[in-house]
């Protein structure tokens, strides 16, 4: 209970990118996939793929229903001086931590499109091959690829904004 | 065909795992050693795809797996929804009609060994004084009635078997019998269909009397 809890709290969170809203949608999978336990089969795969559909069908629903009111908020921010602005020349040896990455990785994640994150999410934070992702995302194995590919590209470029870089 | 940054872009993650093909791998490298944007691009992305996986999960908060269990494993007090309609279908379930049977049996056995009159229940009737003097009673009575009854059937086995016993024996000589016994076969008879039509309320004292059998029992 507490490793799906983990998983999907995690995903929820890379996704959001706000703790609250991952806390509550974790809730909600959990309050739908206890409702829908019955109708869960073998032929849907295995129990944590199916896990990650229902929390990226729910992920993608909360999306959709916020969508007008993060487009409010990057009006308001707008002409605001940006959070993290470039550092330039800052090398990842000088990061100060590893929860300083995260931090900027999930920063980066927010700002590309929400089929580039999920694929990248899915791959590289939760760890899910081609195939399950295939499954999760209901897309051919071509479009997961370039999606993953689209997606690792736009996020190494934000970091390059950042100022992080590879050693 | 010309490898341009686009084509580096398109197959960068292929190339990053190895997938690329010979042929392809070296275009693509190739290109690389000349555009010092893709190169970068390159390094950047296989830096990240190497770091991401190994980035610390995010911490649970505390009490999330308690409430999410609380709110999926039902022990969450919801309140019930009563109505009339649920009220009258589930007392016209068998369940309900058994239950209801078997706890106005009860009551009835109860009232019967408490000696309680129910159409006439008093609170007297509920001291537990009276309760104890009336069960009491009950259970005396009860056990007096069950030792007559046992012994009502022991004397009337007793004598069915003495006189089938009397019915298979031949009879003995005049001069033989006993001079007190007066029976004659048809007074036998007469007494044996006497015995199986009053059963055991006829007395054991009567029955003796008449087989003359007293002295044997």
């Amino acid at each position: 209970m507490r490793r799906h809890t983990r998983r999907v709290y995690n995903l929820a969170y890379r996704f959001t990118s706000n703790r609250q809203e991952a806390e509550d949608l974790s809730q909600e999978v959990f309050l739908r996939l206890y409702k829908t336990l019955a109708s869960y089969r073998a032929i849907h795969g295995e129990f944590t793929t199916w896990l990650t559909s229902v929390t990226r069908n729910l992920l993608i629903d909360h999306y959709r229903r916020t969508r007008r009111d993060r487009l409010t908020d990057s009006i308001d921010q707008e002409g605001s001086p940006a959070e993290h602005k470039a550092a330039p020349g800052r090398r990842p040896d000088e990061v100060a931590s590893a929860s300083e990455l995260s931090a900027q990785v999930q920063q980066a994640l927010g700002k590309i499109s929400p089929e580039l994150r999920e694929a990248v999410i899915l791959r590289d934070l939760q760890g899910l091959d081609y195939r399950e992702i295939q499954q999760v995302l209901s897309v051919p194995e071509g479009t997961v690829k370039s999606r993953i590919n689209r997606g690792r590209i736009e996020l190494a470029r934000l970091l390059t904004q950042m100022g992080v870089q590879p050693e | 065909m010309t490898w341009t940054c686009i084509n580096s872009e398109e197959r960068l993650a292929e190339y990053l795992e190895g997938q690329l093909e010979a042929a392809e791998r070296a275009q693509m490298e190739a290109h690389l050693s000349e555009c010092a944007a893709c190169r970068a691009l390159a390094a950047q992305v296989r830096w990240l795809s190497g770091r991401l996986p190994h980035l610390e999960p995010e911490v649970v908060p505390s009490g999330l797996v308690f409430r999410i269990l609380e709110a999926t494993s039902g022990s969450v007090r919801r309140k019930p929804e009563i109505s009339w309609k649920t009220v009258l279908t589930g007392m016209l379930s068998p369940r309900f009609a058994l239950g209801l049977g078997s706890v106005a049996a009860t009551l009835f056995i109860l009232f019967q060994a408490l000696g309680i009159n129910p159409k006439k229940i008093t609170a007297e009737d509920f001291n537990p004084v009276n309760l104890y003097r009336a069960a009491d009673q009950q259970a005396h009575l009860t056990y007096a009635r069950g030792v007559r009854f046992v012994n009502d059937l022991r004397v009337v086995y007793e004598i069915r078997s003495r006189l089938q016993e009397a019915s298979v024996t031949p009879t003995p000589a005049p001069e033989q019998q006993p001079p007190k016994n007066p029976a004659s076969p048809q007074s036998e008879q007469k007494l044996k269909n006497d015995l199986l039509h009053r059963g055991p309320a006829m007395t054991a004292s009567a029955l003796l009397a008449g087989t003359g059998l007293g002295g044997a029992l």
